[in-house]
């Protein structure tokens, strides 16, 4: 079983590596957007406290929507190619296929949130060295929380007349609750530049990222097969 | 699909018609009439019996969706699939009401149509959901539409304690209502309206998800 993941995580990586244009497509956004919030945030004139504060706000807004552009698009090629049925074809498990998607998502929006969140910090003139590997904590858990619900709904949406379109307006809802603990956590964190490690927050996205991938792997076989 | 058809069940649809006009006409005697005005908020405040029996029956529909759910994914009948259009419909319906209604007390409270109040703020995220479960059915693939659904109302379902719940440890929002009533005690006869109004729209709901389940039977034996 183990094997059979490792193959299928090698496959998903080397697709996303030979095609490259999710990862461009999610970069060029983000610095796009980070850009279009730099320029408002000066033409403003807002004190470094207050941009200070607007920090989470502006990063988990520029991650939310440059990651579910990206994911929606993520099945499109598996799908027109039929890629899905050839390998149920030999027999094998869904649930595999969804953890490995969900793997390889999450090292692409990771990768690409990392380099945003310094970007936008080098913009915001925000030193964050001291907390900046618990900021990365943090990240990683929402990051993964996301992937691991956008995979499975993904599916859903790729079958569906609008495609990839539909997976921020069916995604969205189901996210506030880690979307409130990341402005929470990140607030904490870029404001106060403290962190406790047994916050509720941090309880709350371990909890959500377990019933994801609970779901996820119990759920995926349905989104999946004809 | 011939239990429609049955001349016992239709007596007793008859029946239930015959009983909930009445109660519904009764329920609104009581709120209007019979119950006296709150001190601080006046006459406004009988909206609240609209309000909580509908979010009551928006939490029913929720349960309804997550079984039919469940039931579909497990047993994969149309059945299942129907039942979960209808409460996805019916929740979205509620969702709506709790909302206008709560706007509306609102701005008589607190002289504002929106507030981050813990209990509003929920229902906007659960209408947002119960939306998109409703767009989900526009939108999805045909032959696969009723997995899809089910997956969404699975999850959905799970979401909406969780998400309740979060929305409570957030550090700039306040309870404003209706523990403040809740505290200083209802009248009596107030206590005795709402419980009649929770009842009186639960059993509504049940029989608008009855006849929209029918409906939904209709329409896939004319779609076959």
């Amino acid at each position: 079983m183990i094997n059979e993941f490792l193959l299928l995580l090698g496959k998903d990586f080397k697709l996303e590596i030979k095609r490259l244009d999710s990862f461009i497509l999610h970069l060029t956004i983000s610095i796009l957007l980070l850009v279009i919030s730099v320029v408002g945030i000066n033409s403003a004139f807002i004190s470094l406290d207050i941009t200070r504060k607007l920090y989470p706000v502006f990063i988990w807004i520029i991650f939310i929507f440059t990651a579910s552009i990206t994911l929606g698009k993520s099945l499109e090629q598996e799908l027109e190619e039929n890629a899905f049925n050839s390998l149920l074809l030999f027999n094998v498990n869904p649930s595999l296929i969804y953890l490995s998607k969900v793997f390889v998502n999450f090292t692409l929006i990771y990768f690409v949130h990392i380099i945003s969140s310094c970007l936008l910090l080098i913009f915001f003139n925000i030193n964050l060295s001291n907390v900046f590997a618990l900021y990365l904590l943090v990240s990683a858990l929402v990051v993964f929380a996301y992937s691991s619900l956008s995979t499975l709904l993904s599916a859903i949406s790729s079958f569906s007349k609008l495609k990839g379109l539909l997976l921020p307006i069916i995604l969205l809802p189901l996210l506030f609750p880690v979307l409130f603990a990341a402005l929470e956590l990140s607030s904490e964190i870029v404001v106060n530049s403290e962190f406790d490690i047994a916050n509720i927050w941090v309880s709350l996205l371990i909890i959500l990222n377990v019933i994801y991938i609970a779901l996820g792997i119990n759920l995926y076989e349905f989104a999946i097969k004809d | 699909m011939s239990f429609f058809e049955n001349t016992a069940i239709k007596k007793i649809e008859s029946l239930t018609f015959l009983v909930l006009i009445p109660l519904l006409a009764y329920c609104n005697y009581k709120i209007f009439i019979l119950v006296p005005n709150e001190k601080v908020m006046g006459a406004v405040q009988r909206i609240f019996y609209f309000h909580v029996a509908s979010a009551v029956a928006a939490y029913i529909a929720i349960g309804v969706v997550f079984a039919a759910s469940v039931f579909y994914l497990v047993k994969k009948k149309q059945i299942f699939d129907i039942i979960n259009a209808a409460a996805g419909e019916i929740g979205f319906l509620f969702c709506t009401i709790v909302l206008i209604s709560g706007m509306i007390w609102g701005q008589a409270a607190w002289n504002t149509w929106f507030r981050f109040e813990p209990r509003l703020v929920s229902f906007l995220l659960i209408w947002l959901i119960f939306l998109s479960f409703n767009l989900l059915r526009v939108f999805a693939d045909e032959k696969k539409i009723a997995p899809h659904i089910a997956i969404l109302g699975i999850i959905g379902a799970i979401t909406v304690p969780i998400m309740v719940y979060s929305i409570k440890l957030l550090p700039n929002i306040a309870q404003v209502h209706p523990e403040i009533i809740e505290k200083q005690g209802l009248h009596p006869l107030m206590l005795e309206t709402l419980f009649f109004s929770i009842i009186t729209l639960v059993l509504f709901t049940l029989i608008l998800l009855y006849f929209r389940v029918r409906i939904g039977i209709l329409d896939s034996k004319l779609r076959n």
